[in-house]
């Protein structure tokens, strides 16, 4: 029962704002934050049971059977599924309470709750879903949500289209899904997680000839097939390359849906996906070697292009792409558990950092380019001092949780054979970067000089308490969530292909905690050395200070030098990139589609010219062109 | 005895020449005449068929087939005549307001 | 064949639904002559109560069992004709509720329509119990005649006058192709019934035959290459008119489809296949991208339903028991979504004057809760889960997995890709755009009912569809003894002429 009202609390919730919320109003949050809140409470109690090694599944209704067919709505609990559940009700519990500062006598305020209480109940369902299909329609399910809270409070006119773009993407990504779906129906004669997952072994070895249809031949593994239709679904719902391209058009919706949706849950579903089908995978090298090389490609496209970028809430969702990939990267080389380490730690302090830019985004009034704000630290410290705390475990700074999630993938990765070595050094480099846009971000929002419209500068205040509760709380959570034990706690249930081997004790993990956390330490005070001390330096050198100035014009000279030689190169290249690969190539092709489809629609329609007789003629033409392939053949 | 082949045959020409008037002619009523043209040739193929297989079937069929081509001629011409009060036109290529 | 008709009282039981449909119409008909004065309102009431009773009784046969063949096996009564019995009894109660409000600005002919509506509805009755040809030519002709009407019914519109002129030149073309096909499966077999038909042997003249019954089916379902005439008809048709014409006369063919297939063709199956999956391709792939191009609401829905039908023809290729639960399944789904988009499309036509997708610019803004049903229905028609429409095409698809018709699938799942664009191009209207009149607009009670009746039916059938499932697994138990899972994918080997 306790378990059953998981998922029943918020979609009743939904169920009564939906329904009475002509009534309810503006008191909308009485219903729906008591309600997540209870469910995070039952949630730690099924992560107590559960912790004792338990696995429960309950069944909840059939939902069709016909023939062989045969789907229950189930509820499946193991240890995966509780720490996704603790992620999944925190994370929302504090966004509820969040909203209510932030949407405070907006319009639709209590629909805007029916939805996030909705969108919490399907990413529930997902989590414990014990079977492929009911994955595949809460998978639907928070996409869905995703599009009714993008396109109800879109905050600015430009990039209107984003949520259909969103949704239209993650199409495509499903389209792969439910075609992989239908695969595993075929080859197992069941979708329950148990019996596919016991059957798998078996199915090795046997191919499916892809071009039968036009009488070629090419036989794929019918596993490896599987599992790439399924990571096609992740490519969408994970945002990566190529189908990355929504996720930061998806912030034009509201902040705490930023924090909620686009970081810290429904974006990870893909990671989970494939940490969950982790049997199967493991049976298929190609398969993982391609969600492995998916992963790398996107973290570095993300992190090059988080450098350049000017919109406060951009810079976030980029790390957010990058930072996605580095989980999928973690998958794809085996290391499940801790894929999902950093998924939880980084859905902390991911959405700790996405609230804090709602922070600041509503003390300026809805400003959200960086280049109008600047020392805002003085003015709201709370909102300061938590972003450091989130830019540091985003950075992999000693001690914080994603120091130790982000240590814990390179050294499973850097032991996972000559591909993982190299994957590992991309994520790296990765590391320098990631340290060095997140304190971009802060240098540049928080310290120096206000840039801030005068019109606002005047009253600027730290936001309403409802506000500031949820970032201290993800604070400290961004800080001890990496001191539970649990990769030891996920371990048991998430093998990876080499066995349940923790490397905790390879020879490499004490030089790689070091050197990441070096690396983390030089990409804070490169962006430390560009944003703070050199802009303006000269200026005020030459000003006051004019015997020092040569002492001092030796610094500057090499900041200058460092500027030239590496941070213009990279940030011309993050730009190119940005413009070349994802405005040109991959934004083109998608748009090019698009375009191609809806021309033929406009050409095609021209055959209904509109006379009757060519009507008929073309029923004619269509009866003696079947006849004639059918007396011939 | 005429054999069946030369109903078939007959019947087969009806029914092309049926299908020829309603794609090429311009005027409602000839493409109406022409449609009953495409049925007379079922007729005339089931009464043939009747004969030759020994059964009642077809020619009820044929009766049934006269009988609703009765009727579609009285709608159809109820048709045209409320298109004619809008168009001044009985000529099918005339009506293509609705297109694309 | 003897022509005795002895017909006892057991057999007139099973024509029970068809002769209470008979009776009240006339019934309508007279009160409407007899009582000038009488509000028509009245008249749409009074059919509907008349069509509950057909209803009623439709759902005792179903659930007492009650079945048997009548006329020397012409007209059939088993689960399959009650299925799309009630199937289209319920969408003419539906349609004539959303007639209410568009019926009272007719200046001439009121009552005549709902005459008209329920005769058509009896037409189509009979027609989802044709057993032989004969009984299919006649019963589709009968219906069709009170659709010629109906279309051109807006006298003083000359897009209603064209589309009903269109729709009967190709309608009466259609009659022509179905009746020569007739005569030539006759002439080949000797027989009319379904059933005997079934023989081994596929000469040229049961190949043309067969074909021609096709494409008047395919005609009557709106199937590419026959589809030419449903943009234009349901454009100029009034809008009950073209919400009642895209549902019902394609559950009551796709019942004689069935029958044809499932019953006489069985045998000929790899032979079908090839020409199904052709026809499910071509109309879901061209219904998509054309519907992409559509200003009009009402052309938009069309090219939607073109696209629709290229989906049920799927279930049709499996050519299984399975595939056929899936079709009735997915005219359930249908119905009430696609009812439901038509219902808005009415309200809204009936409060703004327009059919323009443009005009639906910030509906949310005027209607919340018109815009909410329209997403509700477009995505149910697109496929999201967990509305009805996504079991429905689960249900298709595996139904056709099992027969191995991966290309099929394939197309399919890009289709829905596809489909998605043009559906959200309306949601996106509805929901971003400004309204350029942002006055309220409220809906009618028989409009509400008919919308909430979509919703209710949308949301069911996509949360519990046990009870629907159960139903139609009932409905076709008759053909558990048909060919199981083929042994591969669809091979171009054909019987015929050889």
């Amino acid at each position: 029962m306790l378990y059953t009202l998981i998922p029943l609390l918020p979609l009743a919730a939904f169920l009564i704002l939906g329904l009475f919320g002509h009534w309810i109003k503006d008191r909308a949050h009485l219903v729906a934050v008591p309600a997540v809140l209870t469910s995070f409470l039952f949630s730690l109690f099924v992560f107590d049971e559960v912790a004792g090694g338990k696995n429960v599944t309950i069944p909840l209704y059939t939902w069709l059977t016909s023939g062989d067919l045969r789907i229950e709505l189930s509820l499946y609990f193991d240890r995966l599924t509780a720490v996704m559940l603790l992620l999944v009700t925190i994370v929302s519990g504090l966004v509820h309470v969040y909203t209510i500062g932030y949407m405070h006598g907006e319009r639709g305020y209590a629909r805007f709750f029916a939805y996030i209480a909705l969108f919490t109940f399907s990413m529930l369902m997902l989590v414990m879903a014990d079977n492929f299909l009911q994955l595949f329609v809460f998978w639907e399910a928070v996409g869905l949500c995703s599009y009714l809270l993008i396109g109800h409070w879109y905050e600015r006119q430009t990039a209107r289209d984003a949520a259909t773009k969103a949704f239209i993407v993650n199409r495509v990504g499903d389209f792969g899904f439910l075609l992989g779906v239908l695969l595993i129906w075929l080859s197992f004669g069941s979708l329950e997680y148990r019996h596919v997952f016991a059957q798998a072994a078996d199915l090795t070895g046997e191919t499916l000839n892809l071009l039968s249809p036009i009488g070629g031949t090419w036989e794929v593994s019918t596993l490896t097939l599987i599992c790439l239709l399924l990571f096609l679904g992740a490519v969408g719902k994970s945002a990566q390359v190529p189908l990355h391209v929504w996720l930061p058009d998806a912030m034009e919706g509201p902040t705490p849906i930023s924090a909620l949706i686009h970081a810290a849950t429904m974006v990870t579903a893909g990671v989970f996906m494939v940490a969950r089908m982790a049997p199967l995978y493991n049976l298929s090298a190609a398969a993982m070697d391609v969600v492995a090389v998916t992963g790398t490609v996107t973290m570095v496209l993300g992190a090059t292009i988080a450098l350049t970028q000017h919109d406060i809430k951009r810079v976030v969702a980029w790390s957010t792409v990058s930072q996605l990939g580095f989980m999928m990267m973690a998958c794809g080389l085996g290391a499940y558990v801790a894929g999902i380490f950093h998924l939880l730690t980084h859905g902390a302090f991911k959405a700790l950092l996405f609230l804090g830019c709602g922070s600041v985004i509503i003390a300026l009034h809805h400003e959200q380019d960086m280049r109008k704000m600047g020392g805002l630290k003085d003015k709201l410290p709370v909102t300061y001092w938590t972003f450091v705390i989130g830019s540091l475990a985003l950075a992999g700074f000693p001690f914080t949780a994603g120091f130790f999630s982000k240590d814990e993938i390179l050294v499973e990765a850097w032991s996972a054979g000559a591909l993982g070595k190299t994957l590992a050094t991309f994520a790296l480099v990765t590391v320098v970067l990631t340290a060095f846009y997140s304190f971009r971000l802060v240098f540049v929002t928080f310290w120096g000089e206000s840039r801030v419209d005068p019109q606002h500068a005047g009253h600027l205040h730290e936001p309403s308490r409802t506000m500031t509760v949820p970032l201290v709380i993800l604070a400290f959570l961004s800080i001890v969530a990496g001191y539970a034990a649990i990769p030891d706690f996920l371990a048991p249930v998430l093998p990876g292909p080499r066995g349940l081997a923790i490397h905790h004790e390879h020879p490499a993990a004490g030089g790689m905690m070091a050197i990441a956390a070096v690396l983390g330490l030089v990409g804070i005070a490169a962006a430390y050395l560009v944003y703070v001390t050199s802009p303006g330096l000269p200026d005020r050198l030459a000003r006051q200070w004019q015997r020092a100035y040569r002492l001092s014009f030796n610094k500057w000279y090499v900041d200058e030098a460092y500027d030239r030689a590496v941070v213009r190169p990279t940030v011309r290249l993050a730009d190119r990139l940005w413009t070349w690969v994802d405005v040109a190539v991959i934004d083109g092709a998608v748009n090019g589609v698009a375009r191609t489809i809806a021309w033929w629609g406009w050409l095609m329609r021209l055959v209904q010219s509109g006379q009757t007789q060519h009507y008929a003629l073309g029923m004619t033409l269509g009866a003696v062109v079947i006849l004639t392939v059918y007396l011939l053949l | 005895m005429v054999p069946l082949s030369a109903y078939v045959a007959v019947s087969a020409v009806l029914f092309t020449t049926g299908v020829i008037g309603v794609l090429i002619r311009r005027n409602f009523i000839i493409v109406l005449m022409a449609v009953e043209i495409m049925l007379n040739a079922a007729n005339l193929n089931l009464v043939a068929f009747s004969h030759y297989l020994d059964s009642m079937a077809g020619q009820i069929v044929a009766l049934f087939v006269i009988a609703i081509a009765g009727g579609e001629a009285a709608v159809g011409l109820a048709i045209i005549i409320v298109v004619f009060r809008g168009k001044i036109s009985t000529n099918v290529d005339e009506m293509n307001l609705l297109k694309w | 064949m003897t022509f005795t008709l002895t017909l006892s009282g057991a057999d007139l039981l099973l024509l029970l639904p068809e002769m209470l449909l008979t009776v009240w119409l006339c019934v309508v008909l007279t009160m409407d002559f007899a009582m000038p004065r009488l509000p028509k309102d009245r008249l749409a009431y009074l059919s509907v109560a008349g069509l509950a009773g057909v209803l009623a009784n439709l759902v005792w046969f179903d659930l007492a069992g009650i079945g048997g063949t009548l006329f020397a096996h012409m007209f059939v009564v088993d689960r399959l004709a009650v299925f799309f019995k009630i199937f289209i009894v319920g969408t003419t109660i539906l349609v004539i509720l959303a007639s209410v409000d568009y019926v009272r600005r007719f200046r001439f002919f009121k009552g005549e329509y709902y005459f008209l509506v329920l005769m058509s509805a009896l037409g189509m009755m009979f027609m989802a119990s044709a057993n032989d040809l004969l009984s299919v030519f006649i019963t589709l002709e009968f219906s069709t005649f009170g659709f010629y009407v109906l279309v051109a019914y807006l006298r003083d519109d000359v897009a209603s006058n064209e589309a009903g002129l269109k729709f009967f030149i190709l309608g009466v073309f259609a009659a022509g192709l179905l009746a020569y096909g007739i005569s030539l499966v006759y002439g080949e077999t000797g027989k009319l019934v379904f059933s005997d038909i079934a023989s081994p042997s596929a000469t040229p003249g049961l190949v043309i035959g067969f074909l021609l019954i096709f494409a008047a089916l395919g005609f009557k379902i709106g199937a590419v290459p026959f589809h030419s005439w449903i943009p234009d008809t349901y454009h100029g048709a009034p809008t009950p008119v073209t919400a009642f014409l895209s549902i019902a006369p394609k559950g009551a063919a796709f019942a004689i489809l069935i029958r044809m297939f499932f019953v006489s063709l069985a045998a000929f199956k790899p032979a079908w296949v090839l020409l199904l999956v052709g026809a499910s391709i071509l109309s879901m792939t061209y219904g998509n991208i054309v519907a992409i191009a559509q200003r009009n609401i009402k052309r938009l829905l069309a090219y939607s339903g073109i696209a629709q039908i290229g989906n049920i023809l799927i279930g049709l290729a499996a050519g299984t028991k399975m595939g056929g639960d899936a079709i009735l399944f997915y005219l359930l789904t249908y119905l009430f979504a696609n009812l439901g988009a038509f219902a808005i499309v009415i309200a809204v036509g009936n409060l703004i004057r327009s059919d323009e997708i443009e005009d639906y610019n910030g509906l949310n803004r005027r209607s919340p809760f018109l815009a909410f049903a329209m997403l509700v229905f477009l995505l149910s028609l697109a496929g999201v889960p967990p509305l009805a429409g996504f079991i429905g095409k689960l249900y298709i698809f595996l139904a056709a997995i099992d027969e191995g018709l991966y290309t099929l699938i394939a197309v399919g799942l890009i289709n829905i890709v596809i489909s998605m664009y043009y559906y959200l191009v309306v949601v996106k209207k509805m929901y971003i755009n400004e309204p350029t009149d942002p006055s309220p607009l409220t809906i009618s009670p028989p409009m509400k009912v008919v919308v909430y009746a979509g919703l209710a039916g949308t949301l069911f059938l996509g949360i519990y569809p046990q009870p629907a499932i159960n139903w139609v697994v009932a409905a076709t138990l008759m053909f558990s003894n048909l060919a199981g899972p083929a042994a591969a994918a669809p091979t171009l080997v054909l019987p015929i002429g050889g």
